[in-house]
């Protein structure tokens, strides 16, 4: 049997309880929507030659953007991301993922399976990374310690590129092949959205989260518009 | 000389522009060269460029075309659908084999067959055992399987090649199979290749290593930096200028481009050289003279010589109107002056240096003799250098009586002047041109000039020397009064007339005794040389020296002057020293 004032605690504590849990959930929102890229992002060359012609009988296909777009919110508070273990394999001339975000002191292992070897380096932070072949089958384990974002490349294929974004935030979304992303679990309150792809950081709006959340159209422009929209 | 000065500075400047010009002309017609060859480089990489594009669809075309093969279709169709790998292998490398026999004659180095799923299906060339690989991460792999016909540029394991790619499709036309990939050489055949075409050497450049190059790659050690050094320009203008750029003794000129596609990131480029023309110099000009450069049609022989001859002429005939002749009608003057023809220069007729160097002399002689000469007209312009005793005397010609003990050589007037005054015998003036100085040799000094006759012992001497100048004579200066402790044991009568004191030499002069010594060391002298003394007397030898001092003495102020005897040239002949203590 229990004592009615027992009984009288327990349901007040019940009461509180689910009143922070109300409270907590109308706090955090969900930050969603689409990133349209322009067309010299989501062709999936980097590298253009003198040609590149439509064949006369299939239809073109999509490039697989892989997952080498990023959405990071910046501004709001967060619970900073303990590091965790991250592993890139190089395989079929190709990195995957090609984007991660890690939060710092983050250890990135870089697997080849190709057959052929990799110099992979951070050329424009060779103090984080220095160039080092990595054989086929090899392993290189390279350790974030500052945030930041760095760009890993091949030497002998360019086009080989790993984004590695440092941050203890976890609101990012990697953005999906139809460049649908979402970021749940932010604070209400100002914030900075920012896009990431092909190794360059190519949007940025600022954002109001509500306790609805949001649901955004982002449009990246392309070089040539930034050029006339920066003139 | 106004007007030979002036022709010389006028021709001096004429050389100045001329050389000036030599050195100068060349520039323009450098740049304007260099200019030139800029514009054929810049023809050259565009034409390259083109090269590079037709040849990059030229390959796109030609595994497009491979790809239609049925075989080769089947192959990867099969492949595509999960085949086992081995055997089609086997078989899309003979087809290929067969396809292309001639794949190193076409500059081929490897032609790669992928399925659908990127994977390595079989190849000739490079690796041909092996398969099963994907590729599919190559962007002109993924392109070709996404059904674009496209071209790249690899800089892999230190290669370059140029790589085509084309999708194939099933032979229903409805989807994709695969990929037909090309690798082509992009080294010295390229090179060579474009040398022909283009008239230039080529140079290929990856990751500042130069791959090859139709000229000695070791001579080329700084094409890479000098590339590098331009990394920005080729960045945004997707070239360079012409560049300069030296080779040992070679200056070339130099355009660099960029590949395309993922050889750009890998700081591959493709660079087009030509010899550069040597700099204009004159020197070098000269040198690459021939001689139908200098042919009578091709070269102004005729007026440039005419030129030369009449700038030569104007100035021989300016120099010899100004200088020569003046010159020679002033030397002819002196001589005339020497041989007591004439009294003086006539210094109005020259001008400049000339008419100075006729005042200077006609000075000296009023200064010697100390006789005004006839006033010369441009005697108020010299005349206080004429009667300065110190402008007079720095040259050493005549007495310096300013000092109380004068140096024998400089003091007196030289010897033969001496001798000559008293024997009446002029020395004949050297000339200008040198020697011994002028002024002595002009008519003798007052002091010592000849009485209107010859002393008794004086030498008989060709008739010309014997006249003193009749003129000096009569414009000799009225005595002066002698100062007076010379003058206290004399009569109150300044000056006794010259021949007074000759013929009555008076026992109180103090210099008796000493003219008497100079007389028999004069007389000795005289013997030992070999001359006459007939005539010599001492008395007369007296009056003469006595006649003399009191002139010095008036002349210089000076208390006394002492004589000595001394050899000049094989004669006896003496010298007066002021002395003033």
């Amino acid at each position: 049997m229990t004592h009615p004032r027992n009984r009288h605690t327990t349901l007040a504590l019940a009461v509180l309880a689910a009143g922070l849990a109300w409270q907590g959930l109308a706090m955090a929102a969900t930050v969603k929507g689409t990133v349209s890229l322009p067309a010299e992002l989501k062709i999936g060359r980097r590298f253009l030659g003198h040609w590149r012609v439509e064949n006369t009988n299939v239809a073109m296909q999509h490039a697989n953007l892989r997952g080498g777009t990023l959405v990071l919110l910046v501004g709001p508070q967060f619970q900073a991301v303990p590091p965790k273990s991250v592993s890139v394999e190089i395989s079929g001339l190709q990195a995957t993922p090609p984007a991660l975000v890690i939060s710092e002191g983050t250890v990135v292992e870089f697997k080849n399976s190709d057959k052929v070897a990799h110099d992979l380096s951070i050329p424009e932070h060779s103090e984080v990374m220095a160039p080092e072949r990595l054989s086929s089958g090899a392993i290189r384990k390279q350790r974030f310690a500052t945030a930041g974002e760095y760009v890993v490349r091949c030497t002998e294929y360019p086009h080989i590129v790993v984004s590695v974004i440092v941050t203890s935030s976890p609101l990012f979304s990697v953005v999906e092949d139809k460049g649908t992303f979402k970021i749940s679990d932010v604070p209400e309150g100002h914030a900075t959205l920012k896009v990431w792809s092909n190794g360059a950081w190519v949007h940025e709006q600022e954002v109001d989260v509500t306790a609805k959340g949001l649901d955004l159209t982002v449009k990246v422009q392309g070089s040539s518009s930034a050029k006339e929209t920066a003139e | 000389m106004f007007l030979s000065k002036i022709w010389f500075v006028l021709v001096g400047l004429l050389a100045g522009i001329a050389v000036t010009a030599a050195f100068v002309a060349p520039r323009p017609a450098d740049r304007r060269i260099e200019q030139l060859e800029g514009q054929r480089m810049d023809r050259a990489q565009y034409a390259a460029e083109q090269l590079l594009k037709n040849d990059a669809r030229r390959w796109v075309d030609y595994v497009a075309k491979l790809g239609t093969d049925g075989k080769l279709i089947d192959a990867l169709d099969a492949a595509s659908h999960g085949g086992e790998l081995r055997p089609l292998h086997e078989s899309v490398r003979n087809r290929l084999r067969e396809l292309v026999p001639d794949r190193q004659a076409i500059g081929a180095e490897s032609i790669i067959a992928v399925d659908n799923k990127g994977r390595v299906v079989g190849r000739v060339g490079d690796d041909e055992g092996e398969f099963g690989e994907s590729i599919a991460g190559a962007e002109v792999v993924a392109d070709a399987l996404r059904g674009y016909l496209s071209d790249d540029v690899w800089g892999a394991n230190n290669r370059l090649r140029r790589i085509g790619a084309s999708p194939v499709l099933s032979k229903s036309h409805d989807r994709i199979v695969g990929a037909l990939v090309v690798a082509v050489e992009t080294g010295k055949r390229l090179a060579e290749m474009w040398k022909r075409n283009l008239g230039v050497d080529v140079a290929i450049v990856l990751r500042k290593n130069v791959l090859s190059s139709t000229l000695p790659e070791a001579l080329l050690t700084q094409l890479p930096e000098v590339i590098e050094e331009h990394a920005a320009e080729i960045a945004s203008h997707k070239r360079t200028r012409a560049l300069p750029l030296y080779m040992g003794s070679e200056r070339l000129l130099t355009v660099a481009a960029p590949f395309t596609g993922e050889a750009a990131e890998q700081r591959a480029y493709y660079v087009l050289m030509t010899k550069k023309s040597p700099e204009s110099d004159p020197w070098a000009l000269l040198s690459s003279t021939s001689s139908d450069d200098l042919k009578w049609g091709r070269f102004p022989w005729l007026p440039l010589g005419g030129s030369l001859l009449a700038i030569i002429g104007i100035g021989l005939f300016l120099q010899r109107m100004e200088i020569e002749t003046p010159l020679k009608h002033l030397r002819a003057e002196v001589h005339r002056l020497a041989k007591q023809e004439i009294l003086k220069i006539e210094d109005t007729k020259y001008g400049g240096k000339l008419g100075g160097i006729a005042r200077d002399i006609n000075a000296a002689i009023e200064h010697f003799t100390h006789a005004p000469l006839p006033k010369s007209e441009t005697a108020k312009k010299d005349i206080s250098a004429i009667l300065d005793p110190k402008a007079a005397s720095a040259d050493g010609r005549s007495f310096d009586v300013s000092n109380p003990v004068v140096p024998a050589k400089t003091a007196v007037p030289p010897p033969a002047a001496m001798a000559a005054s008293l024997f009446g015998t002029p020395r004949s003036a050297p000339g200008l041109g040198g020697g011994p100085p002028a002024v002595p040799a002009a008519p003798p000094p007052a002091p010592f000039t000849a009485p209107s006759e010859p002393a008794p012992f004086l030498a008989p001497l060709p008739s010309h020397h014997v006249a003193p100048p009749p003129v000096a004579a009569h414009h000799m200066p009225p005595p002066r009064p002698l100062p007076p402790p010379f003058a206290k044991p004399k009569a109150p009568e300044p000056v006794a007339p010259l021949a007074a004191e000759a013929t009555a030499p008076t026992v109180q002069d103090p210099d008796v005794a000493h003219f008497a010594r100079v007389f028999e060391e004069y007389v000795a002298l005289r013997q030992k040389c070999g001359e006459s003394i007939v005539g010599l007397s001492v008395e007369k030898f007296t009056a003469k020296l006595q006649s003399n001092r009191q002139q010095i003495v008036a002349k210089h102020n000076c208390r006394t002057a002492q004589f000595t005897v001394y050899e000049k040239d094989g004669k006896a002949a003496l010298r007066a020293v002021p002395v003033r203590d």
